[in-house]
């Protein structure tokens, strides 16, 4: 890698070798230049033709001592030195130093005059006794010319020597400084090279430390991710909910036991099949077709799907269907997470159905009612078409329902019901809205005509006698009619008006029908009056707080009231709470009178707590506009604390709205409340679109079921079994149950047998101002010195 | 040096070869130093004498001379044994009065001769004899250097042993 990715390393490298390679090769040649120098013969070279000389001028100087003085010495001095001059010269241009002696300037010619020198005075110097002194002479001055000559080559030889001293002296120190320069060359290569290497190694090191770090750090994770696995799988075995894990050909290849559970199929007897064996038929195709379609997309599928337990039992499930994915993004998985709601469906059924149809005549409710004149409105106002609205009031139903009983009186506005539903037409929508009124949506009218044909036809089907009972019973009708948009654009509006045309036919004598007209807006101005004394009736202290006994189902003591508000004008009378509240809601006054009541409530309980050392409870109405006020809360735990009563005594009655509606500030009051120990309470529970979801989400404590549910317990075994249902619900869910409306001995019965907690009604008491309930109390107190209570 | 006792055998024949050629022998070589009586010990050597030990051969080239040369003459050692010489130093001396020193132990580490036959001829001072100290330079060649050479004294006439 180090070696690929740097081009000057290898140059470098490559620079180092083969400069020490060749520093070798001239060290070694230097070496060899040295052995080459010692094992030469002496290059003395000036020495070597030196000797010659000097063995000539021995040789001479022999002779002159013999011409000086002839002995025998003498002689045989001459001799010898003759030798020994005569050995130099005959060996003078032999071997190597011969060589370089011969290069001389002038040393061959000397030579050669030196050796015809020798042998020309070879037989005078052996026969010297027998010379003459002149031929000695002639030779002595023939070697004089001869050392001359000797001595020019020693000269030469002396320059000679000179230069070649020179040369090599140069050669050496060029080859010296060429072997510093390379040696520098190398050593600074290789000094560049190791800086290289400690560099990578350094690089390395680090690049070594860091992969260890994230080795460490890895393996931390992958620590955490197989104990997360572990969590994770013990979850999925332990889930509540089932949880099938199928293969990506939708094979099955993992059920957790609550599967099992709930399916009554074995693990083992299941794997490898698709899990459409579980299909009840009961839902459609073509939710599965969906289903498989969104998950083979790579989508997640949420729904409900009926499906069939081994023992052929139907059962439904809330299911999520979600894709798995592995690391090519490639499904290879599909995870379903499955809830039983069986149980849940059912009770939404049943609440769906009373919360929407009247169980009497079968007919949409009020509820759906309004819900369809919205529709109604919306489609007009597309279609820039027409709507109308009847109000339909059977005129002397109180007066049967009285004389002849309930059961006439239902069966007589089931009667109704079948009358009024087949005047209309197809695209017309019938609706019970409470007691013998009913009211009638007209779809698509092209003017008053059409709403006139339609009312006309009423009135002359109710000319004919009801039989009920073997008695011909008479009812006429009266009708009030409001149409859109001429008469209003808003249900609230064109009920109002409608409702308004109405009593303007009951005015005008019944058995008959009215158009809305302006002049009949009476409850407006009768809202304005209401209105204008609502106005500081606080302070001019109009306003008075009732008590309704609350009573424990089991021990039939009072444990509580309920705190109702009632307001007593001095102009207009005992005005009904329905009639002011929604008008004070709408104003804002509620939250002042609201805080009033409140303040009054808990004043007066814990008076009775004190005076009566008894655990006592109030209940008190909340509006939705009251909890949407930021400062809500405070406002109630402030009036807890000026009363010294404990969070725990007080209930808050909601009503189901407030909870559908789920608003931010609604929900913070609502869990600040439920912190502080206040605990919330749902009134007329079973009246609104109620669902258990709505329950679980917010910190319920009491369920009040609503009058109406408990009304026919008695007498209708189905609806018995629906407030069946509805307790037993509100148990499941760890609810207190507080039945409202209880007036006899047998709805007592019920709510006893139903382990119902708590209920109020006028079974037991109306409610009554606060000096009348203070007597119930102490009558009690009077009969049970110490009072005993569970809730 | 002691234990470098000459044989007897040797000895006898050199003795009997001296006695006989004592009178018409000249002295060729003087050896000086102490031969065993103390210092100023005087041996000398004729060319017959010096015929007499055993003879050594070397074949050999030198700065001096031209092509190969087969010189034969008695191994130095065996002249310093004979002459039951005490010393370290040679010092050599030649006819025309050059010198030079040679270690004596040259003589026991090399096969060093004092040659006196060039090409079986008894050499004269005109062929630089009558002796000639010639290393063995072909067989060793770590002795081509200028030490050696300079060693290689001709017509030697002297050693004094130190």
């Amino acid at each position: 890698m180090i070696w690929r990715s740097s081009p000057i390393f290898v140059l470098l490298v490559i620079g180092v070798v083969a400069g020490a390679a060749s520093l070798l090769l001239l060290m070694n040649s230097l070496q060899k230049e040295l052995e080459n120098q010692r094992r030469v013969s002496r290059e003395d070279i000036v020495w070597y033709s030196g000797q010659i000389e000097r063995e000539a001028r021995v040789f001479r100087h022999a002779l002159a001592l013999h011409l000086q003085s002839d002995s025998a010495a003498n002689r045989a001095r001459v001799q010898q030195t003759f030798d020994i001059f005569w050995s130099r010269a005959d060996s003078m241009h032999k071997g190597t130093m011969g060589k370089v002696y011969l290069k001389l300037d002038g040393a061959k010619e000397v030579l050669v005059e030196t050796r015809q020198l020798l042998i020309e005075a070879d037989p005078i110097v052996t026969g010297l006794a027998s010379r003459k002194k002149d031929d000695i002479t002639a030779i002595l001055q023939r070697v004089d010319s001869l050392i001359g000559k000797l001595y020019r080559v020693a000269n030469q030889a002396s320059k000679y020597a000179l230069i070649t001293q020179e040369s090599r002296r140069k050669s050496f120190e060029m080859t010296h400084s060429r072997a510093l320069h390379l040696m520098l060359a190398v050593f600074g290569a290789g000094a560049l090279l190791l800086a290289l290497f400690v560099n990578r190694q350094r690089a390395l090191d680090r690049l070594a430390s860091n992969l260890e770090g994230t080795v460490a750090s890895r393996t931390e994770a992958l620590y955490h991710v197989n104990q997360q696995l572990r969590m994770l799988s013990v979850a999925v075995e332990q889930s509540p909910a089932s949880v099938v894990i199928c293969n990506r050909e939708g094979l099955i290849e993992y059920v957790n036991p609550k599967f099992e559970e709930v399916s009554g199929y074995s693990a083992s007897e299941i794997r490898g099949k698709n899990p459409n064996f579980l299909r009840s038929g009961m839902t459609p195709l073509k939710v599965y077709e969906e289903m498989w379609h969104e998950i083979t997309s790579g989508r997640e599928w949420r729904g409900e799907l009926c499906n069939q337990r081994k023992n052929g039992e139907k059962y439904w499930e809330q299911v999520s269907v979600s894709p798995l994915f592995n690391e090519e993004d490639e499904i290879v998985h599909y995870l379903a997470v499955k809830e039983d709601i069986t149980q849940r469906k059912h009770y939404e059924e049943q609440l769906l159905k009373q919360a929407n149809y009247d169980s009497l005549t079968g007919l949409p409710n009020r509820v759906l009612a309004l819900d369809r004149l919205e529709q109604e409105i919306r489609h007009a106002r597309r279609n820039k078409g027409m709507a109308g609205l009847l109000y339909v009031d059977l005129d002397s139903f109180k007066q049967v329902n009285d004389s002849l009983g309930h059961e006439v009186g239902d069966q007589l506005l089931r009667l109704s019901a079948e009358r009024l539903s087949a005047c209309l037409r197809d695209c017309d929508t019938a609706a019970r809205f409470g007691g013998d009124e009913f009211i009638v949506i007209l779809s698509e009218i092209n003017g008053p005509e059409d709403a006139q044909i339609i009312m006309q036809r009423m009135v002359e089907t109710f000319k004919q006698a009801f039989m009920l009972k073997g008695r011909e019973i008479f009812t006429t009708v009266s009708i009030g009619a409001s149409l859109y948009p001429a008469d209003g654009d808003r249900p609230i509006v064109l009920l109002k008006n409608a409702d308004a045309a109405m009593y303007q036919a009951k005015a005008d004598g019944k058995n008959g029908y009215r158009f809305f007209v302006e002049a009949m807006n009476r409850q407006a101005e009768e809202r304005a009056r209401i209105e204008n004394y609502l106005h500081g009736a606080l302070q001019r202290r109009e306003f008075e707080v009732y008590y309704q006994p609350m009573i424990d189902t089991e021990t039939g003591l009072i444990v509580g009231s309920e705190a109702l508000l009632r307001w007593f004008s001095p102009a207009l009378g005992v005005v009904p709470p329905t009639v002011f509240i929604p008008l004070a809601e709408e104003k804002g006054t509620i939250i002042s009178i609201g805080e009033w009541v409140l303040q009054q409530a808990c004043l007066d309980t814990q008076h009775w707590r004190e005076e009566f050392s008894a655990d006592l409870t109030v209940a008190v109405n909340a509006s939705s506009r009251q909890f949407r006020e930021p400062g809500f809360a405070i406002t109630v735990l402030r009036s807890l604390e000026q009363a010294e009563l404990e969070a725990s005594s007080v209930k808050l009655e909601i009503t189901e709205s407030l909870l559908i509606d789920d608003e931010v500030q609604a929900r913070i009051n609502m869990e600040k409340l439920a912190a502080q120990g206040v605990r919330i309470c749902i009134d007329d529970f079973g009246t609104g679109y109620s669902s258990l979801s709505y329950l679980r989400k917010f910190p319920i404590d009491t369920l009040k079921i609503d009058r109406a549910f408990l009304k026919n317990v008695t007498s209708d075994t189905g609806e018995a079994a629906l407030a069946c249902a509805i307790m037993a619900l509100g148990r499941s869910l760890g609810m207190t149950l507080v039945g409202e409306g209880i007036e006899t001995e047998a709805q007592y019965q019920f709510i006893l047998n139903n382990e119902c907690h708590l209920f109020q009604g006028y079974y037991v008491s109306p409610p009554v101002s606060a000096e009348e309930f203070r007597d119930l109390l102490k009558q009690q107190y009077l009969q049970h010195r110490s009072f005993c209570h569970r809730r | 040096m002691k234990k470098w006792l000459p044989n007897l055998a040797l000895l006898v024949l050199l003795l009997a070869g001296s006695v006989s050629a004592m009178a018409e022998s000249p002295i060729i070589l003087t050896l000086s130093g102490d031969f065993g009586e103390g210092k100023g010990g005087i041996r000398t050597l004729s060319l017959e004498q010096l015929n007499a030990f055993p003879q050594r051969e070397i074949r050999t080239e030198t700065p001096w001379t031209d092509g190969v040369i087969v010189y034969r003459g008695p191994l130095l050692r065996d002249v310093l044994q004979w002459a039951n010489a005490n010393g370290q130093h040679l010092e050599a001396l030649a006819i025309n009065d050059y010198t030079v020193t040679i270690p004596v132990s040259d003589a026991y580490q090399y096969d060093v001769i004092l040659a006196t036959h060039k090409m079986d001829v008894p050499m004269t001072v005109r062929t630089k004899g009558p002796i000639w100290v010639i290393y063995p330079w072909q067989e060793k060649t770590e002795l081509q250097t200028e030490t050696y050479y300079s060693r290689s004294i001709w017509q030697l006439k002297a050693i004094e042993v130190r």
